[in-house]
């Protein structure tokens, strides 16, 4: 895809994306020292810490730095277990709707009665805690809406002759879920995508935010507003420099994937074009 | 999920009769499932009700007083009994009872979000139902990027902001919402201002997304275009036409919306420490005490069947293909 | 059709000279004009791409995104829609010309009952003569029920038929001086297309409305309209009297289409290649590429129209040169029966959802013999196909392949039996994976079903042979489906059903989504292949036409049952069966009292792959 196909709100989104991402993969390499006490708690910006100290006196410039790292891991790998999870059930389901699916189905939708942070809570509370267990917490929220979304998509691509014509030539289910149907739900799952990440990058941040995954004293940008946040009258930099730049990714992302052109995937031939037109 | 489970049956009261089994059922297996959880993974719960240096003969003693030593299934059976009575159980930090507890957390955070609904419902609506009716105009244009920043921005970062602004600095409305959990907000509603505005704003994007798609769809549809080539009043269109039908996803969508200002809630009263079930969990979370666990999650369970419920009603009050069912 | 005699002063809508073409000049549809007189009726005949329905709506007064009227005017009533504002346009549609679009069901709103649908045209338009009697009036034009149970009907709550009565009673309500309805009877089953063909052709009678139709049907149009204008590629190629251009058809492109409409016991002739889309017409005769007697120069000039007749016009400066084709009738074939059949069904019985679609149906192929099953929708006979195939499963009953019980499902079923077993669906734009070359799809056709191990690729020669076969250029192999038009895709699809020499092919309706032109040269395609090759057929259709060209033997279903079977002219000749004697009667070819030309190519029940606007 070409930079001039994107709108304007898709040029900053992408231009956003990309800072705040270079931060958090390149902060960690120029900034060190991010548990350093350095000076006074809630000190105000000086030339030489120019967004503050934090509660324990730390650098917040330093800390803010190294800060990405932990979210854009933890966010990766919570989309690739959706995904992982979502896309064979919802293939597998969409051509299979006998009862072992439906059973299945049903057993997802039973995690949407949870509001995602409160399955975050919960599966803190009842282990250890930890950041495996908001990692699994907030896939399991996702999962069931992937999995509706692919097995929607999928069933509509199932009723097509070429999958029938797959069947008529022996291919196996496995064939015809990643050979059929997969590559033609891809633009339907690419619209998602953007929406997807950004839930799970919201609920990471705020499961740390909550105090449930990471611990202190982890410079994380999600941690460092919750752990400020009883000296914002004092310092509000501690506080508002790592929420902006979680908020800075979310809303980046979102108006970079809304960018990407929405094609249904299936394309119509020259000979509709009056009626396209 | 909801309108195909629909097709399967043949009246609406038989309908309705099984979309509350099936209810029952979810809040039966969520409620089982959370029993299991917190109860089988490790560490139990005596050990956090008796502490770390507690020797073996408290332990036994704690375990006694909480049944801890019968079965899963029995003691899941005996909760559930008396929970479907309103009865949740002994807090295990605290002398009271679970539902003494949640009571008026979740009153408070009702009210909270009630208002917040009530801004949030029609707002969303409007804004969608214009900007759909102008597809593609600069209106449309504007609102579609001013609701996706909104619907991305993390409600601890609008939360915080709003609490810097308009209470630290300017001194409009309280930062913090210092209340006694008991008595309620109304004794200070002025406390209600910036959780409720960050609930609005932070989940205003979605809905309004969502039903400005369906409304410029059926804008852009057959149905409305031969309205059109016959001569029939735009407005009547906007309305008739184009509204009408897009009732049913709306209803879905603002159903939807309801359970995510749930979600929402509890991020939202942990910035501005509001005393509602979200500071509840959060308390409870760290202080381990699963018995209150349990109970919010019963609680947020029943709530949310009962919002589905409602909501697959409504959509079948307004979709005459669905109500006629019988012919 | 006679013409209301009192009514014909003046004209009830003109259209002068009128070009409509996309925003980047791309010409939709050029230079259209013609007059209707009150009362009269005209047909505007056109494949997909022919802008017809383009053209209706401009007749209304409406362009769609990203289509402007480039010259022209429309004029109803003495006043040009096209120039006049939007109050003057609304005012205009409903109580001077109403429009019923295409798959009218689908535009009714659904969350409106019938009453209030008819009901809202008077009051807007007619607000003097609101009440209840002008709705039972304006239900009774089209012979529904104006009982208040019916009027509180929704839309879903009707038939098809219904729906579409319903649509043409709302837009009567107001009465209008014009009608336009845009392919009235697609999507219908023919006992119900006949049905609503009658109900407007009494509709003009009584109540002296002008008429314009829209129809990729000449079958259609012959039966309601006075005068014809057939469009190609946006440009009208001959416009004359319906009864003259029919019998007496000038342009070739024309003389094709009335040649490749399927008939009961006539073989259709079909036209290969398509017509050039907006931004693919250059100058010269946009026929002239499928003309079978273009001359040299049809390719640089533009053809001015010549008359060709009284108040007949055709754009071919070489129509004297009438070659016309007749559509040669098919002759007796002889086959023994006494081997073993290649498909014997016996007394199979399919349940869906707790409902019997097949009871106890047994039906047999021999080998070469080309076997169709006739039904309407809902009649169960997708679903024997299917299950055939093994996409269904069955409850009870045997289905045997060359004497052996076939599995009753694919999955189970070893490579012989999958080879012997081929399928050709309805709609061809889905039927290739859009991810892949057709080139590449036959490939591994080939390497699943012919081959003995999957290691060996079938090389480009044999590859290019079978495209060959169904006359597609070795360029198909290399293109994408998005690339091909529905009858190359459809042929194509042919092509992958004969890859690995199958015993039996099922088509499941797979002409009803072509135009006519190119159904025509599927239906050759398969006959000529059955004749060479010995394969067996099994055509599932609704349409007696398809049907009746194509097959040595009918299977009528109905309701799940196999009300009656019997040699094709046999059947034709003397129906026994209640609904093989309404079919036939539906088709006033094959009815008695049938006039100069009848056609039927209906696109079917099912196919809705046009998106319009």
């Amino acid at each position: 895809m070409h930079l001039r196909e994107l709108s304007p709100s898709g040029i900053v989104g992408t231009g956003i994306v990309l800072g705040v991402v270079a931060i958090a993969l390149f902060g960690p390499i120029f900034f060190s020292g991010s548990t350093e006490i350095v000076g006074r708690p809630f000190m105000m910006p000086t030339p030489g810490h120019p967004l503050g100290l934090d509660g324990y006196g730390r650098d917040v410039l330093t800390r803010l730095m190294n800060g990405g790292l932990t979210i854009l891991l933890l966010v990766t790998a919570t989309t690739a277990l959706v995904y992982a999870v979502g896309i064979p059930v919802g293939l597998f389901t969409a051509l299979h709707s006998r009862a072992l699916s439906a059973s299945a189905l049903w057993l997802f939708d039973c995690l949407l009665a949870f509001p995602p942070l409160l399955l975050v809570l919960l599966l803190a509370a009842s282990t250890a805690g930890g950041v495996t267990a908001a990692v699994i917490a907030v896939a399991a929220s996702q999962v069931p809406w992937v999995t509706r979304l692919v097995r929607a998509a999928a069933s509509e691509v199932a009723t097509s002759g070429y999958v029938d014509a797959a069947r008529l030539r022996g291919e196996s289910t496995w064939s015809i879920m990643w050979r059929e149907l997969l590559p033609n739900i891809r633009a339907t799952m690419l619209a998602d995508l953007g929406l997807r990440i950004t839930v799970s990058i919201l609920l990471i941040t705020s499961a740390s935010f909550l105090g449930v995954g990471l611990r202190p004293p982890t410079a994380d940008w999600g941690l460092m507003a919750a752990e400020n946040r009883n000296g914002l009258a004092l310092q509000p930099w501690a506080v508002l420099a790592p929420a902006a730049m979680i908020a800075l990714l979310t809303v980046g992302v979102n108006l970079m994937f809304d960018a990407w052109p929405k094609t249904s995937g299936r394309r119509h031939s020259a000979e509709l074009t009056e009626n396209v037109a | 999920m909801s309108l195909k489970s629909i097709f399967g049956a043949n009246t609406m009261s038989r309908f309705l009769l099984m979309r509350t089994v099936s209810g029952a059922g979810l809040v039966l297996v969520v409620c089982l499932a959370t029993f299991v959880a917190v109860t089988l993974l490790p560490g139990d719960a005596a050990n956090f009700v008796s502490g770390r240096s507690a020797s073996p003969e408290r332990l036994a003693e704690v375990r006694e007083r909480l049944n801890l030593n019968d079965p899963v299934a029995e003691r899941f059976f005996r909760w559930g009994l008396r929970a479907v009575q309103g009865d949740l159980g002994p807090a295990l930090t605290s002398p009271r009872q679970v539902s003494e507890i949640i009571a008026p957390r979740l009153r408070n955070s009702l009210i909270l979000a009630s208002i917040a609904a009530a801004l949030l419902v029609p707002l969303a609506v409007a804004t969608g139902a214009l900007a759909g009716a102008l597809a593609g105009g600069s209106m449309d244009r504007g609102l579609s990027v001013i609701s996706l920043v909104l619907l991305s921005m993390p409600e601890f970062f609008l939360g915080t902001l709003l609490a810097y602004w308009l209470g630290v600095k300017w001194h409009l409305f309280p930062p913090i919402a210092l209340f006694d959990a008991a008595q309620g907000p109304w004794s200070n509603p002025a406390v209600l201002v910036l959780p409720c505005l960050t609930l609005v704003i932070t989940n205003l994007g979605y809905p309004a997304r969502i039903i400005r798609a369906n409304v410029a769809e059926a804008m852009s549809g057959r149905v409305v275009l031969t309205a059109r080539l016959n001569g029939i009043p735009e407005r009547r269109i906007v309305w008739k036409y184009a509204l009408r039908n897009c009732l049913a996803p709306g209803i879905q969508v603002i159903s939807l919306t309801l359970l995510y200002l749930l979600g929402g809630i509890i991020v939202v009263e942990n910035v501005f420490q509001f005393p509602g079930i979200g500071t509840l969990a959060v308390e409870a979370t760290q202080q381990r005490d699963l018995n209150v666990v349990l109970g919010l999650v019963a609680t947020i369970t029943v709530i949310y069947a009962l919002v589905m419920l409602l909501t697959d009603t409504l959509i079948i009050l307004v979709t005459p293909k669905l109500r006629t069912l019988r012919f | 059709m006679k013409a209301l005699d009192h009514a014909r002063r003046g004209t009830a809508l003109a259209v002068h000279d009128l070009s409509i073409s996309l925003v980047s000049a791309a010409p939709i549809v050029e230079n259209v004009g013609f007059a209707l007189p009150p009362g009269g009726s005209l047909g505007i005949v056109g494949e997909s791409g022919s802008g017809k329905t383009t053209l209706a709506m401009a007749l209304v007064g409406h362009t769609g995104p990203g289509i402007r009227i480039a010259s022209g005017r429309v004029e109803i009533a003495g006043r040009d829609i096209l120039a006049a504002g939007p109050k003057e346009v609304a005012a205009l549609r409903g109580r001077q010309i109403a429009y019923v679009p295409q798959d009218a069901p689908s535009a009714l709103n659904p969350s409106m009952r019938a009453g209030d649908i008819v009901a809202e045209m008077l009051r807007i338009h007619a607000p003097e003569r609101y009440g209840s009697d002008s709705i039972a009036k304006a239900m009774d034009l089209v012979d529904l029920p104006s009982d208040s149970a019916f009027l509180k009907r929704y839309p879903h709550q009707l038939s098809g038929g219904q729906q579409q009565r319903l649509a043409i009673a709302a837009a009567m309500a107001a009465e209008p001086r014009v009608l336009v309805l845009d392919e009235p009877t697609t999507g219908l089953d023919m006992i119900t297309q006949k049905r609503i063909l009658d109900e407007v052709g009494r509709l003009r009678a009584r109540t002296g409305v002008a008429v314009v139709v829209i129809s990729h049907d000449l079958e259609v149009v012959e039966e309601l309209c006075d005068a014809t204008l057939v469009l190609y590629a946006g440009r009208v190629v001959e416009q004359g009297p319906t009864r003259a251009l029919l019998k007496v058809p000038a342009h070739p492109y024309t003389r094709g289409l009335i040649g490749a409409v399927a008939r009961p016991g006539v073989r259709p002739r079909g036209m290969y290649g398509s017509a050039p889309p907006p931004n693919r017409r250059k100058g010269g005769c946009l026929f002239s590429p499928r003309c079978p007697q273009a001359h040299d120069d049809c390719r640089e000039v533009n053809p001015a129209p010549q008359k060709a007749g009284p108040e007949h016009w055709v754009s071919c400066p070489y129509h004297v040169e009438k070659t016309i084709v007749e559509a040669a009738p098919i002759g007796e074939r002889k086959r023994d029966t006494c081997e073993i059949p290649v498909l014997d069904i016996r007394d199979l019985t399919v349940a869906y959802r707790g409902q019997r679609v097949l009871k106890n149906v047994s039906l047999t192929i021999q080998r070469g013999e080309r076997v169709a099953l006739l039904g309407q929708s809902g009649s169960g006979k997708t679903t024997l196909g299917r299950c055939v195939a093994g996409l269904v499963d069955r409850e009870a009953g045997d289905i045997r392949l060359n004497g052996t019980p076939l599995s009753p499902r694919v999955a189970r079923r070893p490579r012989d039996q999958l080879r012997a077993v081929q399928m050709v669906l309805q709609n061809p734009y889905v039927s290739f994976n859009p991810q892949f070359t057709i080139g590449a799809t036959l490939r591994r056709t080939m390497r699943m079903l012919c081959d003995p191990g999957r290691a060996a690729q079938p090389d480009r020669p044999r590859l290019l042979h079978l495209l060959e076969r169904v006359r597609l250029p070795a360029e198909a192999a290399d293109a994408y489906p998005a690339q091909l038009s529905g009858g190359e895709l459809q042929r194509a699809a042919i092509a992958q059903a004969l890859a690995c020499a199958p015993d039996l092919i099922i088509c499941d309706e797979a002409t009803s989504a072509l135009d006519v032109s190119v159904q025509a040269v599927v239906i050759e395609l398969l006959r000529d292949l059955t004749e060479d090759e010995g394969v067996s057929l099994l055509v599932i259709s609704h349409d007696l036409g398809v049907v009746g060209s194509i097959s040595d033997r009918i299977y009528v279903l109905d309701q799940g049952l196999i009300v009656e079977h019997a040699p094709t002219p046999v059947l034709l000749a003397s129906p026994k069966s209640d609904l093989a004697k309404r079919l036939i009667a539906s088709r006033p070819d094959t009815a008695a009292g049938s006039t100069v030309f009848h056609a039927t190519s209906q696109r079917t029940e099912k196919t809705h792959d046009t998106l319009h606007p």
